[in-house]
């Protein structure tokens, strides 16, 4: 893998439902507001091109990386657990493993309801530090802008919580600033939201 | 230039475009994919009417 990461590039691995949507929304705002870029698969809606040689191509790409490892949880008939999210995060650790120098430098952050729940379903990541959301999105953005911040180094960017309150804000206005554009909240497309996002912060 | 040289500067990722600032100065980046539904200029201007009026009201 000889490609270099782009330095603020942030991979954002979790599911993209709509009972997730709060928490991946919570999660876009925070890696904006702390001055890095999130990508994801929601980038391209080609129905031609290769899912998984897509993720593959952005984590690639991406010194960062936040994996949300907690919807990894029997559903269905029969109750199968999902496991794009864990074999996303293997990718990535793999990245890192197996790559180039550029690669060697990839971080990540992985994010669960309970910091030890992985212990009974993924118990070989044993010794990475797995972070708790506790499912609040106001809690994923203290730990996502936290971490971020210890990764920048950077003295500007605010601390967790006061970024919570400003996506509480920003989702106040929200509906209105859809409404203007004639659209729901719930039909913005990832590029929609990371615009609306980058406008909002930086309006006068 | 070597054609090597050449080579592996083509591969560097082209650099980071600036959007904005924030109050506090931090750099706020271009998305890496653009909006389906309006323009980043639309989405300003609405967002910039929006607060405008909040602030009249």
């Amino acid at each position: 893998m000889p490609g270099h990461t782009r330095s603020r590039d942030v991979f954002l691995n979790c599911p993209f439902d709509l009972a997730y949507l709060p928490m991946f929304r919570a999660t876009v705002f925070a890696v904006i507001r702390s001055g890095f870029r999130p990508r994801c698969a929601l980038e391209t809606d080609d129905g031609a091109r290769n899912r998984l040689g897509l993720i593959t191509d952005i984590i690639e790409e991406c010194r960062y990386g936040i994996h949300d490892i907690s919807r990894t949880e029997a559903d269905g008939t029969p109750p199968l657990p999902r496991f794009n999210m864990p074999l996303e995060l293997g990718l990535f650790l793999g990245a890192r493993r197996y790559g180039g120098k550029p690669q060697k430098e990839k971080r990540c952050l992985i994010l669960d309801r309970e910091r030890y729940r992985f212990q009974r379903f993924m118990s070989d990541i044993a010794g990475q530090d797995i972070h708790s959301h506790g499912g609040e999105p106001d809690q994923c953005i203290v730990e996502v802008a936290t971490w971020l911040r210890d990764q920048s180094r950077s003295k500007t960017v605010p601390g967790g919580r006061a970024i919570a309150v400003e996506f509480a804000a920003f989702q106040t206005d929200l509906p209105a600033i859809c409404r203007a554009r004639g659209l729901q909240p719930d039909e913005l497309t990832f590029g929609d939201f990371t615009a609306m996002v980058e406008a909002y912060l930086i309006a006068p | 230039m070597t054609k090597s040289a050449k080579i592996a500067h083509a591969s560097k990722p082209a650099p980071y475009v600036v959007s904005g600032r924030t109050a506090d100065g931090v750099s706020v980046l271009r998305s890496a994919v653009k909006p389906t539904h309006f323009t980043s200029k639309q989405i300003a201007k609405t967002i910039e009417t929006i607060r405008v009026g909040a602030k009249t009201r």
